[in-house]
């Protein structure tokens, strides 16, 4: 425990290597120079995984602070399997990082440690389905059912069965983790005491109080809790503190035998409260409707576990014995008085909920939702998505805006599919290497003034001392092959494509990076389709392979290992206008002017982005024209048409296209000799541009 | 109509490209949100307190769809459920510096936070210079830093808003003109590299457990290691050390300004060196007092504060009750606060 302990404390401090940062000197009002970016806390300290999803830090320091978060993570990962048994024979498979902690108040050192011990809680139970308690519920069910009583309803029995057993599955994971030195499990049972507000007012609050984290939380005679809470503590306790004993002095076969009597007992124990006692005073719907008790007073506990104004209204109706209020036969009135209720809490939660898709999930919902659900799966998992608003000409009266997230593909480590993948590519590389991406430079040009007419009066003062007289300095745009354009390798990886067209989607993307090392060109390159961001929040989604600013990957070649992550058939529904704009955006703020190359693969099954009356390929095609006028001359795209044979209008849009039919898909030759007549191609036009 | 007349400003403050005309909004307009919140919240906090009627409750609802008028061309109409064209409104008001921070409460009620922010780009934190309105039930869990949204993500902020009144009481007005400028300046200055949203753990100790030497000398710590110095020193004038002194009465970063003011030979490497090194002894000794041991719970079993005050974070005080007679901690707290002191005077008296 000591070492856990250090582990949280010194974590933070633990020093690396500070990337170089851009440094701009200006003037302070008397004389000092002072740096553009001043000092913060990463400069004298380090950078630690508490800076991992610090939004006030750069991102120079929180791709380091991710990676070494992700290191950790696969630690813990190995750790796991060594306990299990389990070898997997990818990185494909594992429970996504849960970084909803790091969103909540907590501190962000301790946070860091709590969403490791989150993810490694979901790993264990995903790796040992057998060691989980939920599979012998049955079991519980039996032995509870013994010594039921015929006053508690079977429903009400099944829900807290269910409630107690996951409450006890929780505490025997976390036995067996912290004793095999995966500290982080307990540091999130910190973490989720920390978040428990004391106000109990569900049973499984208490449940979960009292076999989770009983011995963390303050005295609970400091808490002021209605009677019923009370008498519920003072049943389980005893329970809970017999069986906390027998379990540090039981291996780890006899969890599973252990944690049935304890889930089974606790059941039991919770009977006498289940009964059902009916109120004794009648009202009536009018006399009700005139008094709802103070929502601050303290209430018993309920088995459900929502807390919003519709669940304590029903809560207080259901007490009384309201004719025609009953959901299993409501009267007209009933109805009329249940949608009032519903219209009633739909309101406050629209007034408090999260309002705009774009914006990061607000802590306090971030904390109710890991309030919620302790032990599973959290609001926010993986790599977090940033949103962005993209405004695009589509030829109406104004511009249209849509909300798009993004976020960076996670690296994989399973270099032998890396390394298959990559042999069928090597053969394109070579071809594509040839490729001249000349950018765009601006030169001034000396030339002779000849005019046609008057001389410039304004110059011939300057005659007797000047040569500029006699001459003019134009300046013109020509291509330079010495430049540094962007190349931007833009994916459409939505469901429409099947597998073949993924895996050639992958062999081109992996041919098109590997093309660019060693050269001075900047690249960009990502997939597009649609995903989830967080619960609940299914939005188009960009996600990066390679992205200066957002991705870990060290170079475009170590970026290739995202490419691995990608399943193997393709997955959403993408928004063609709207990720594109998108892309092309990002590029733009990266070239600052240069020339960007896009490369597009994708099946041309164009999908509608906005609500306008275009379809798809018409708004394809609308963004293409603005996309042209916006960074004339300094775009040029290239399609790549998988498994498409017919000619589209859009295409008129876009200087280069190449389409390899659903038959040549199969094939590497086919699709190798129309890679090596767009390079000859290529070659030529651009050697000609200059 | 006097509104009229203010609703439209040719503002080159912040549009040195050109003209540009687009609707203001003054506090008058401003007063009208501020009525509507109080209404929801007079009604809300009766209901919580002392219950009510059915009808009551669709009245709560009912306040929160109402329109606010607030009347300029351009502008959306809105109310307090309508949270987008809210901001937007909110955005016309003095150079779009107000921020609405909506969160949830329990049964789903809506709390809000009102408050006018100042940015500084060149800064990790920027900062809330006055609160409008804060509703009943808000908390903030630490008074010094706050999580407000920020073009989407939530960025923390420094809070200078609870020293206005104090300062323009102390200043006696003279400062009120200014006091925007005034606050954003010691913010940016000073709080700034003082104030640490890591520091929080020891922050929350330190309040709880009555340590008030060991949050000066992190305070202090963090500013020597963080701050430009020479800077620093060529800032400092009468107002950052009133500040302080009498508004936010930090002794040790007021005797730090005062040294650094005085001495003409500023050890800037000497002073970050010994700011390090005592940085690792607080560390050491706040260490300590969390690995101290405490018995707790039913069956009076023994585990280490630290599991005590991660479990109870935002509670500290329930369990400082039934742990501050235990000797080991009153011995790591008095240990702790020596070394506070320690560093404290090590670091002010290096320029004398």
């Amino acid at each position: 425990m000591i070492r856990c302990f250090k582990a949280i404390v010194y974590i933070s401090n633990c020093i690396t290597m500070k990337p170089s940062r851009y440094v701009s000197d200006i003037p302070s009002s008397d004389g000092y120079f002072r740096s553009w970016h001043r000092k913060n806390k990463t400069d004298w300290a380090g950078i630690g995984i508490a800076d991992a999803y610090k939004p006030n830090l750069e991102y120079q320091i929180r791709i380091p602070a991710q990676q070494k978060l992700l290191a950790m993570l696969k630690k813990i990962r190995s750790t796991i399997s060594g306990i299990t048994g389990v070898i997997r024979s990818n990185d494909s498979g594992f429970v996504k990082m849960q970084i909803g902690p790091f969103y909540s108040n907590y501190p962000a050192v301790a946070a860091a440690h709590a969403a490791l011990g989150l993810t490694s809680i979901l790993e264990y139970r995903q790796q040992v389905p057998d060691m989980i308690l939920t599979k012998y519920i049955t079991r519980i069910r039996e032995l509870v059912l013994l010594d039921k009583s015929p006053n508690v309803q079977d429903a009400a029995m099944e829900n807290v069965i269910q409630q107690v057993t996951n409450a006890v599955q929780a505490r025997l994971i976390l036995e067996e983790l912290s004793r095999n030195n995966i500290h982080s499990a307990e540091i999130y049972r910190l973490f989720a005491a920390s978040q428990n507000s004391l106000q109990f007012c569900f049973l499984n609050d208490i449940v979960h109080t009292v076999i989770v984290y009983g011995n963390i939380l303050p005295s609970l005679a400091r808490v002021d809790l209605h009677p019923t809470t009370k008498a519920i503590f003072r049943a389980l306790m005893p329970i809970s503190a017999y069986y906390n004993r027998k379990l540090e002095r039981t291996g780890l076969t006899g969890f599973i035998e252990l944690g049935i009597h304890w889930a089974s007992e606790t059941c039991l124990a919770l009977q006498d409260f289940l009964t059902a006692t009916g109120v004794s005073q009648d009202y009536t719907l009018d006399q009700l409707l005139d008094h709802i008790p103070p929502l601050d007073s303290k209430q018993p506990p309920t088995l459900m576990n929502q807390d919003d104004v519709a669940t304590f209204i029903s809560r207080n109706l259901s007490k009384a014995k309201l004719q025609g209020i009953a959901p299993t036969n409501p009267s007209a009135e009933g109805k009329t008085m249940q949608e009032r209720i519903t219209k009633l809490a739909a309101t406050f939660n629209e007034a408090s909920g999260q309002q705009s898709k774009s914006e990061d999930m607000r802590t306090d919902l971030v904390e109710k939702a890991l309030r919620s659900s302790a032990f599973q799966q959290g609001p926010m998992e993986g790599t977090p998505a940033s949103g962005h608003e993209v405004s695009v000409d589509l030829g109406g009266d104004k511009l249209l805006t849509g909300e798009i997230h993004d976020r960076p593909l996670e690296l994989s480590d399973d270099l032998s599919k890396l390394d298959m993948l990559m042999s069928e590519a090597r053969p394109l590389i070579q071809d594509i290497k040839k490729v001249l991406y000349p950018n765009i430079i601006t030169v001034t040009e000396k030339q002779k003034l000849c005019t046609s007419g008057s001389l410039d009066v304004s110059r011939l003062a300057m005659a007797s001392f000047s040569s500029a007289i006699f001459k003019r300095y134009p300046t013109r745009s020509v291509t330079d092959r010495g430049g540094r354009p962007v190349l931007l390798i833009a994916c459409d990886a939505s469901g429409s494509l099947n597998a073949k067209q993924i895996r050639l989607l992958k062999i081109l993307t992996l041919a098109w990076i590997g093309s660019t090392t060693k050269t001075e060109i900047k690249l960009i390159s990502g997939i597009y389709h649609s995903g989830m961001v967080r619960q609940g929040l299914d939005t188009p989604l960009v996600q990066w392979i390679y992205h200066p600013k957002k991705t870990p990957a060290l170079d475009p070649r170590d970026a290739s290992r995202a490419i691995i992550s990608l399943p193997d058939s393709g997955t959403g529904a993408q928004h063609d206008s709207l990720s594109i704009s998108y892309m092309v955006e990002e590029a733009a703020s990266i070239a600052k002017g240069r020339m960007i190359y896009l490369i597009l693969l994708s099946d041309c099954q164009w999908n509608q982005s906005f609500k306008t009356e275009k379809n798809g390929q018409q708004e394809v095609d609308a963004m293409f024209t603005y996309l042209n006028e916006k960074y004339a001359n300094t775009l040029h795209t290239t399609l790549i048409g998988l498994g498409v044979q017919v000619k589209q209008p859009v295409f008129d849009k876009i200087n280069k296209v190449i389409l390899i039919s659903q038959q040549e898909i199969d094939s590497t030759t086919t699709v190798a000799k129309r890679i090596n007549l767009y390079v000859a191609n290529s070659i030529r036009e651009r050697r000609l541009s200059k | 109509m006097i509104r009229d007349m203010k609703n439209y400003d040719y503002n080159l403050d912040n549009h040195q490209l050109g003209y540009h005309s687009w609707p203001k909004l003054y506090h008058d307009e401003l007063l009208l949100l501020i009525d509507r919140l109080n209404a929801y919240d007079t009604l809300r906090m009766k209901l919580m307190k002392k219950g009510g009627s059915f009808p009551e409750m669709e009245e709560l609802a009912n306040i929160l769809r109402m329109e606010i008028p607030i009347k300029a061309d351009h502008l959306p109409e809105c109310s307090l459920m309508n949270q987008k064209a809210l901001k937007r409104v909110l955005s016309y008001y003095e150079n779009g510096t107000l921020t609405l921070d909506v969160r949830q409460q329990d049964y789903g009620f809506p709390v809000y936070y009102l408050c006018k922010v100042q940015d500084d780009y060149h800064c990790t934190y920027n900062s809330v210079l006055q609160d409008f309105y804060v509703s009943p039930g808000y908390t903030f869990h630490d008074n010094r830093l706050i999580k407000l949204m920020d073009y989407g993500h939530q960025m923390i902020y420094l809070r200078l808003s609870p020293f206005r009144e104090k300062l323009i009481h102390v200043e006696k007005a003279e400062i009120n003109a200014n006091i925007d400028k005034e606050l954003s300046r010691i913010g940016s200055q000073v709080l700034q590299y003082a104030w640490h949203e890591d520091q929080n753990i020891g922050i929350f100790c330190s309040d709880k457990f009555g340590l008030p030497d060991f949050r000066c000398a992190i305070e202090l710590v963090y500013l020597c290691l963080t701050a430009d110095l020479c800077d620093l020193r060529s800032n400092i004038d009468r107002l950052f050390l009133t500040f302080f002194s009498q508004v936010y009465e930090q002794p040790a970063i007021h005797g730090f300004l005062t040294s650094i003011q005085n001495s003409n030979d500023l050890p800037i490497l000497e002073l970050q060196d010994k700011a390090k090194h005592n940085y690792t002894h607080l560390l050491k000794a706040f260490n300590k007092l969390l690995a101290c041991s405490v018995c707790w719970g039913n069956s009076n079993q023994k585990i280490p504060l630290y599991k005590l005050v991660f479990a109870n974070m935002f509670r500290l005080d329930m369990i400082w009750e039934d742990i501050k007679d235990n000797a080991a901690i009153k011995q790591a707290a008095c240990n702790l606060e020596e070394t506070a002191l320690t560093c404290i005077h090590e670091i002010n008296t290096m320029n004398k």
